[in-house]
């Protein structure tokens, strides 16, 4: 089965994966594979490279929607091709502001130093606004199939605890016995623990405290509401038709992040829908030596003058060629058995050109509908 | 090479626990004491070493050659411990589940408490009055962590809080700001998307923490040779209707080749142009499992060039 059948019951695609492996192209790709099929797809992206935003007319300000003119890959298509570019600030700022319900506690709150270093510390607020993104999309029900191109996490963890996360931190029961929220001062500290909030100031300093009361009591009220949508968006994360693509390159970073998805993923009970290894090098294998070469090139060009070393060149050139192709189909093999079969996998070839238009993306969705299940090739 | 403290940068994947290592390898061999860091990272350079894993404790794995993995819960209670001073106290204090959840919920305390560590060991002497370590190289989280990591102390320093973390904050931002001690290389590959990052990153540090970065390192530069006159040749090769196989594979992938590695020279320029630093290029070491073969080549590329 390729790709795009084995996919087309999903609404929901949430690509995962280490840095650099294309994700954001391959999103688009996908993508477009569904627009082409009559879907009506939004693809909400984070930070794609400038060559690629400019190839998908993304180039202006993040945070809104645009269309893409399917025209000149098919005429009357009955889908639609939407992507955006995720604002991580819009997004978070939006949650706060809902959650707050005067102008003052807003000021308060956006203004607060614990917070501020709070929404830096959580990796740009990144993965929880993608969260966010995807969670008002679904919920505005004008797409049929949603595509999420998430971040390069360092822990794979980070992205599916995010909604939880801040839950977490204004939850822990630990931290509001300690500090009280009630008056200002050290006097909010509970009595029994005057002792070590006293050594504890001399470790962080007594502000610190302080703005972590503040924190705390601005959010007091809004726990349950908190608690509520957190719940909602695990659901949504949780659901069938929620599908995760794992995306690796043949490269051993990118291995490592994509064995680490998988186990993160397993044990949270998500529905794995497949595994892609990208930009994996092809070449044809033909048996050839130098000389044969020599003698080809001399016989099959007569009128051609070569260059001196040209022949040796072009060999040496071949050679690398095949042997980073023969790599990486090992590498491809390995990161397929060792997510032990158990969901279909995917190897899309590299281009040689960077991509520079929506031909260029045309061109990967088309492996997409072309390529076969890779489960079978693997050498057990 | 006379820096003390060498600090590699660069996105995820380009290599830079690879550099680090080899670094140090050279840096070991020139006879200083040379103490190679990760960072609370999966430790891939003793697969690289081909040595046993390197946990918190500093291990010497050959002569001069010692290697840390710095952990924040670690480097916390040694923190804590120079504060205050008596591990009994610790004990009652930071072993507290009420603290432990407060400490966790500090943002960047961690970051802080990894980079301390890395600025003791700058100050560090043996009992002779001589460095303990007279090169630490840090192999750096991923750009974008990377520079927050490096901004932590900017940060705490700037502040308007009192405290103790206030004051080795700022001293650990002068030691980041001191080109005669520290060096910040960027690690990139000649690709769009590292090289862009690297563009930034440098900006950033320039502008907001007002570190100038050493050396520029392109690791992975391509091994195809070609001169501009095969370009043609192939032109006008290809065009030909009727060509022996498998000579016109070889052509087409030859073709192919060129026309990459002139997209990558293209993103090493653009990286050489903009922020004009020493650059280094570095060879592309392709191979089914990276080992210490691989290391030793890059280290001896690196010997030449350091």
């Amino acid at each position: 089965m390729t790709m795009i059948s084995h996919l087309r019951n999903y609404q929901v695609l949430v690509l995962v994966g280490a840095g650099g492996v294309g994700k954001t192209t391959l999103a688009a790709a996908v993508g477009l594979s569904f627009a082409l099929r009559g879907r009506k797809v939004m693809v909400v992206t984070i930070d794609p490279a400038r060559r690629l935003a400019r190839a998908l007319g993304l180039h202006q300000i993040g945070g809104h929607p645009h269309r893409i003119d399917l025209d000149e890959l098919l005429e009357n298509c009955r889908g639609t091709f939407d992507i955006m570019m995720l604002d991580s600030g819009q997004v978070f700022r939006s949650l706060v502001e809902r959650a707050m319900t005067s102008e003052e506690q807003r000021q308060r709150i956006l203004n607060n130093r614990f917070f501020q270093r709070f929404t830096e510390a959580m990796s740009g607020t990144q993965e929880h606004a993608a969260i966010e993104k995807l969670f008002e999309l679904v919920a505005g029900d004008q797409y049929n199939m949603i595509i999420l191109d998430t971040p390069p996490s360092r822990h794979a963890l980070e992205f599916l605890n995010s909604p939880t996360r801040l839950l977490a931190v204004l939850d822990d029961a630990v931290l509001r016995w300690l500090i009280k929220p009630a008056t200002s001062g050290l006097s909010m500290i509970s009595f029994g623990s005057k002792y070590i909030a006293k050594v504890l100031s001399l470790f962080t300093g007594t502000e610190m405290l302080l703005d972590l009361t503040e924190f705390l009591t601005l959010f007091s009220d809004q726990l349950a509401g908190f608690r509520e949508r957190a719940f909602r968006v695990q659901q949504l994360l949780q659901d069938r038709q929620t599908g995760y693509m794992i995306v690796s390159s043949p490269e051993r970073h990118a291995m490592e992040g994509a064995l680490m998805f998988h186990r993160a993923l397993k044990k949270a009970g998500f529905a794995l829908s497949c595994l892609v290894i990208n930009r994996a090098w092809r070449v044809p294998d033909h048996p050839i030596t130098g000389d044969l070469l020599g003698r080809q090139l001399k016989k099959g060009f007569p009128e051609v003058k070569l260059p001196d070393g040209f022949s040796s060149r072009a060999y040496n050139a071949y050679m690398h060629r095949l042997n980073v192709a023969r790599i990486h189909h090992l590498k491809a093999q390995q990161i397929i058995a060792m997510t032990n079969l158990e969901y279909p996998a995917y190897i899309v070839p590299a281009l040689v050109d960077e991509i520079v238009n929506l031909s260029g993306i045309y061109e990967i969705s088309r492996f997409l509908f072309r390529e076969q299940d890779q489960r079978d090739q693997v050498l057990l | 090479m006379s820096k003390r403290l060498i600090i590699n940068l660069g996105k995820g994947g380009v290599g830079k626990s690879v550099i680090s290592a080899a670094m140090a390898l050279v840096s070991a061999r020139r006879g200083l004491r040379t103490l190679l860091v990760q960072l609370h990272a999966k430790d891939r350079i003793s697969e690289y070493l081909e040595t046993n894993p390197i946990n918190e404790n500093i291990r010497e794995l050959q002569p001069n050659l010692f290697c840390v993995n710095i952990v924040p819960e670690a480097a916390m209670r040694e923190y804590a411990l120079i504060q205050v001073k008596l591990e009994v106290i610790y004990k009652v204090v930071f072993q507290n589940r009420v603290v432990k959840a407060f400490l966790n919920a500090v943002p960047a305390l961690s970051d802080l408490v990894m980079i301390g560590k890395i600025e003791f060991h700058v100050q560090e002497t043996l009992p002779s009055g001589e460095a303990r370590f007279e090169v630490i190289i840090v192999d750096a989280p991923p750009t974008g962590h990377g520079l927050f990591f490096l901004s932590v102390p900017k940060v705490m320093a700037d502040a308007d809080q009192t405290g103790p973390i206030k004051t080795h904050a700022l001293r650990i931002f002068e030691l980041l700001q001191d080109p005669g001690r520290c060096a910040i290389n960027l690690i990139s590959l000649p690709e769009e998307m590292p090289v862009s990052e690297v563009i930034d990153a440098s900006a950033y540090l320039e502008k907001e923490l007002h570190i100038q970065p050493a050396m520029l390192l392109i690791n992975r530069c391509s091994p195809i040779e070609f001169k501009p006159e095969d370009e043609e040749t192939l032109n006008q090769m290809l065009r030909i209707d009727k060509k022996p196989r498998p000579a016109d594979l070889v052509l087409q992938a030859f073709q192919e080749d060129i026309s990459r590695t002139k997209q990558r020279m293209a993103h090493a320029q653009r990286l050489y142009e903009t922020l004009a630093l020493p650059m280094v290029s570095l060879p592309d070491l392709t191979s089914f499992r990276f080992s210490r073969a691989e290391l030793e080549e890059l280290a001896e590329h690196l010997e030449e060039i350091l």
